[in-house]
């Protein structure tokens, strides 16, 4: 192949931007180049896990059906050792096409423990911290991308299950409070994973991806699930406050690293952020489709841009059918929060104009 | 620069990342000049949010105030709100200096006329269902469709009109065969995206996005899939044999659409799609057991086999030179 190739082209550009910063080896790095996975195989992942799915379903299909097994510690042994296989299958071969095998073993073994636990006599939550560690152990010791984003999202989904099965409906606002802290802390922390290298930085993306969607999905249930028996009813507000803090630390990188702005400034945009949060007060989701924006935006990740964006019109007409605020109480508000804005937006573009000016 | 162009550029530097050894002030540079916007799109994006948010705000606040009194309105009342305010959206669209302003005020009249029609319907109880309701709506929304150059309201549009033959095959030709009516939308998905890439650049004069393109072809596939999948257990009619060499071509032309534009996207969908075709065949054949395990051993052998090739291709499309 040819070294004039305009992946080779613009990686060499990027390279010399790096300058004295950047240590290599140009010709190992060449070479592992050309063997890395391609840049954007993100349909390739999404058809590995629908793959993975199909498969994994028609299996367990087969093993009911055929009645093959019915005792408990067979579900269980057969189970776990497929969970172990799905572990090692990466390690032994690594590459996107193994991972379909991966992701349908993982599915067939977590179904099938579930199984065998359940017949046991084991209730869901007493399950779901086991897939926790589960989740947690594949994501130490794993070698596959799809596998990695996979085990996050089923660490975060057994958390949920733990808490409905308990019907500890409350603690949806601790689940919020967990993945919005890991999605900002993450998403600002990328510098230091470039810089850390290794493993830690080949984890990253895919975890990053796993904890938007989960955060995401946490807000999704405290405003879908009013028409449901099973959200949180009262102090919806609680889990507003995670996010306002998260916005305030996002600020703070914004101004300090990006804004290089003064006190006065500073607290200009606090007012402007602070402001937008508005709505929050009563609808959390909204709120925190903003944050998804937003850190999107920042960062410049197409995904939790994507997300953040069709959260926002979703949860304003989630919030239409909220029935414990009567529409006039939220009419109000929703006239409010609007005014403020614009008023902010007003104010924004009065000062920036007086420091172009000053 | 485009947000997928930055997606290109940070793959890059965690592959940089990977296979070398880079310091943390170097990380923070590259992301910061080729990843993150810059300090004045971050001020012209806070802006742009507030003002989205304020207007968003301020319009569900006013929407929620009307429907919480809705019903002790006055239908005069109720027709001058949603008139004025189309009225108002459409001066706007027409007059705004900014073009960016112009489109989303245009795809809010768009909205608004189907709010019209729906409210006109509601109290005169015209007798309308809901189809004739969508086809009213598609109809008068053509015209700005056409004008707007506005990947949003193309997508409405085209939603439209897919809601409007689902209403029309399930109201009026309820005893139409399942497989003829699956094919009929996932030939006019088909339709619209291949109107899209001829459409005069004269006429469109904006780029056509490739997430718009990509949702057309989802839904075609997902129609023809649906259709192939009803015809496999339904049984077919008279247009069965008709049907059964269309889809194919369709999926044929697609296929070689994916490969000229060199996108994983394309292939992977009708991967999937045949895949699942082949599943689904296998398992009317026969419902045993044994069946079971043999379509999920060929579908995850399939599927590997299918991103194995994928990948190659990929691979290959991305160290090639321009």
């Amino acid at each position: 192949m040819a070294r004039a190739d305009h992946q080779w082209m613009a990686i060499r550009k990027l390279v010399r931007a790096a300058g004295e910063g950047y240590a290599y080896d140009p010709g190992s790095l060449y070479d592992n180049l050309q063997k890395s996975e391609a840049l954007d195989p993100l349909p390739l992942r999404l058809l590995s896990i629908a793959g993975g799915t199909i498969s994994a379903v028609c299996f367990t299909a087969f093993l009911f059906i055929g009645g093959i097994m019915n005792d408990d510690l067979t579900f269980l042994i057969t189970g776990l050792s497929f969970l172990l296989v799905a572990i090692l299958m990466p390690i032994w071969r690594n590459s996107l096409a193994f991972d379909t095998f991966a992701v349908a073993l993982q599915l067939v073994g977590l179904i099938l423990t579930a199984m065998g636990l359940n017949q046991m006599g084991w209730k869901g939550h007493q399950i779901a911290p086991l897939f926790t560690s589960i989740g947690i152990l594949t994501v130490m010791l794993t070698r596959s991308k799809t596998q990695t984003f996979s085990s996050v999202i089923l660490i975060f989904a057994s958390i949920l299950v733990w808490i409905f099965d308990a019907d500890w409906y409350d603690g949806l606002h601790l689940y919020n409070l967990l993945t919005v802290a890991c999605m900002t802390f993450v998403m600002l922390t990328e510098t230091k994973a470039l810089a850390s290298g290794g493993r830690t930085l080949w984890l990253y993306l895919p975890i990053r991806n796993a904890i938007i969607i989960s955060c995401f999905a946490g807000y999704l249930l405290l405003a879908g699930g009013d028409r449901m028996t099973w959200s949180p009813q009262h102090w919806q507000w609680i889990s507003s406050l995670p996010v306002i803090g998260a916005l305030l630390v996002l600020l703070k990188h914004v101004t300090l690293e990006l804004l290089y702005a003064d006190r006065k400034r500073r607290r200009n945009w606090m007012i402007a952020l602070l402001l937008l949060t508005l709505p929050s007060a009563l609808n959390p989701a909204i709120a925190a489709s903003l944050l998804i924006l937003l850190l999107g935006f920042y960062t410049g990740h197409r995904t939790a841009f994507m997300i953040g964006g069709l959260g926002l019109p979703l949860f304003i007409g989630l919030w239409y059918y909220d029935l414990p605020i009567s529409l006039l109480q939220k009419s109000i508000w929703m006239m409010i929060s609007g005014a403020a804005c614009l008023l902010t937006y007003v104010f924004l573009v009065f000062s920036n104009k007086e420091d172009a000016e000053g | 620069m485009h947000m997928s162009g930055r997606h290109q550029r940070r793959r890059q530097i965690h592959l940089l990342g990977t296979h070398g050894d880079m310091s943390k002030p170097a990380a923070l540079h590259l992301l910061q000049r080729f990843v993150y916007p810059g300090a004045i799109a971050w001020t012209h994006f806070m802006k742009y949010v507030l003002l989205a948010m304020g207007l968003a705000f301020m319009i569900a606040g006013i929407f929620f105030f009307f429907a919480y009194n809705w019903e002790d309105l006055h239908r005069f009342v109720k027709l001058g709100t949603v008139g004025t305010l189309l009225v108002i959206s459409t001066i706007v669209s027409m007059s705004s200096s900014l073009l960016r302003i112009r489109r989303w005020f245009l795809l809010a009249s768009t909205i608004l006329t189907g709010t019209l029609f729906a409210v006109y319907g509601q109290i005169y109880q015209t007798g309308a269902d809901a189809f004739d309701f969508f086809l009213a709506w598609t109809v008068f929304s053509i015209g700005w469709a056409i004008a707007a150059r506005f990947p949003f309201l193309w997508l409405l549009f085209v939603s439209l009109l897919n809601v409007t033959l689902l209403t029309w095959l399930a109201q009026r030709q309820p005893e139409l065969n399942t497989m003829t009516a699956f094919f009929l939308s996932g030939t006019l998905n088909g339709l619209a995206l291949w109107i899209s890439l001829k459409w005069p650049a004269r006429i469109s004069n904006t780029t056509i996005p490739e997430w718009y393109l990509q949702v057309l072809g989802l839904l075609m596939v997902g129609f023809h899939t649906l259709s192939t999948i009803a015809g496999i257990y339904n049984g077919g009619d008279t247009w069965s044999y008709f049907i059964a060499g269309l889809i194919p071509l369709q999926c044929t032309l697609l296929l070689f659409f994916g490969l000229k534009r060199k996108s994983i996207f394309w292939l992977s969908i009708l991967g999937l799609a045949l895949i699942i075709v082949i599943a689904g065949a296998l398992l009317k054949v026969s419902n045993h057991e044994s069946m079971y395990l043999i379509v999920s051993l060929i579908v995850a052998g399939s599927a590997a086999g299918l991103i194995a090739g994928i990948a190659l291709l990929q691979k290959r499309w991305e160290n090639g030179t321009r």
